[in-house]
């Protein structure tokens, strides 16, 4: 909301104190849902809390991707990708993810959200 | 180990199963109204093949850990095939063993029975009298094949399939025709007919 006059040129003038951005944000990926649980990647894999941080997704170095804890179910029984059979090995997202060192959770590996607009005054 | 099974899955792959049954030639619904681990799939047996015209039931169960196990299939419609038991229906097919993945589905595991169906895999056999007769008397093999789509499946003998047969008793054509059409396409009392007529 930029600082305006009241439109009928009356002269009046509004600052702004506060404000609270609201971003949004996706994973990183081209397919919308999860391999393994079939629910989208920006839902929540069975049994998450939540979507988001409660429900992050996981890139393989085959580029494959799935819920953390769809896979991580997975390779208890077996240590390949569900998809092309490749031996799992954990990668981080792949280079368009805007891994903003700030915003990077869970360690090397795991997808970066988008931080949310800074709050400005 | 997931504790219990991914009813949102489930319930998804039930639709995806139905989407397109004339193409696919694959359907699935519920033995139990409400009880999404007891499925019945159907395959239409593929063209080209002894099991032609056959429809085959499959009996799916899910196990609680599915989708990380897979799921458990058997042939209900009894199977002349080297990798169906002729006696139980159990099926012998990798990918519902060891090469199992969570990315596989009902859907796709039944579009693989169908393609089981096309493509026998006698080394790997399942029933060993089956599996013996398809590599050593082939011809033997896709009679018996043909006969228990036929007898089991639903499948129909098709007009020129019964005119070749009785032709390959050693009469002429034309007498074949009349006898099979007087007899109304059953073979049999056509066969009788053109017996007692010599």
């Amino acid at each position: 909301m930029p600082p305006a006059s009241c439109g009928t040129n009356c002269g009046m003038k509004v600052t702004i104190k506060n404000w609270h951005a609201v971003a949004s944000w996706t994973w990183t990926t081209e397919d919308d849902v999860c391999g393994i649980c079939h629910m989208p990647l920006d839902g929540c894999a069975p049994g998450a809390a939540g979507p988001g941080d409660d429900s992050p997704v996981v890139w393989g170095r085959c580029s494959h991707y799935f819920h953390l804890m769809c896979i991580t179910t997975w390779l208890h029984n077996k240590n390949t990708c569900p998809i092309c059979r490749r031996k799992w090995e954990f990668a981080s997202a792949p280079k368009p993810a805007p891994a903003t060192p700030g915003t990077r959770r869970h360690g090397e590996g795991f997808a970066v959200a988008e931080a949310a607009a800074p709050v400005e005054d | 180990m997931a504790a219990a099974v991914d009813l949102n899955r489930v319930k998804k792959e039930l639709k995806d199963c139905n989407k397109d049954p004339e193409t696919s030639g694959i359907k699935a619904e519920l033995v139990h109204e409400d009880d999404y681990l007891h499925w019945k799939g159907t395959i239409k047996g593929p063209i080209t093949t002894p099991y032609e015209g056959g429809i085959f039931d499959v009996d799916i169960l899910l196990p609680n850990d599915y989708p990380f196990v897979p799921p458990k299939m058997k042939f209900i419609t009894k199977c002349w095939h080297p990798n169906i038991s002729s006696d139980s229906g159990a099926i012998c097919l990798d990918i519902l063993k060891t090469e199992w993945s969570p990315a596989l589905t009902i859907r796709t595991a039944l579009i693989s029975l169908q393609a089981l169906l096309s493509a026998a895999e006698p080394d790997d056999p399942q029933d060993a009298v089956v599996a013996k007769q398809y590599k050593e008397h082939h011809q033997e093999f896709m009679k018996t094949a043909k006969f228990w789509t036929e007898t089991y499946a639903g499948a129909q003998a098709g007009d020129s399939e019964k005119l070749e047969q009785l032709m390959s008793m050693g009469f002429e054509k034309a007498k074949c025709v009349a006898a099979l059409s007087k007899a109304k396409g059953d073979v049999n009392a056509a066969t009788e007919a053109l017996l007692s007529d010599m």
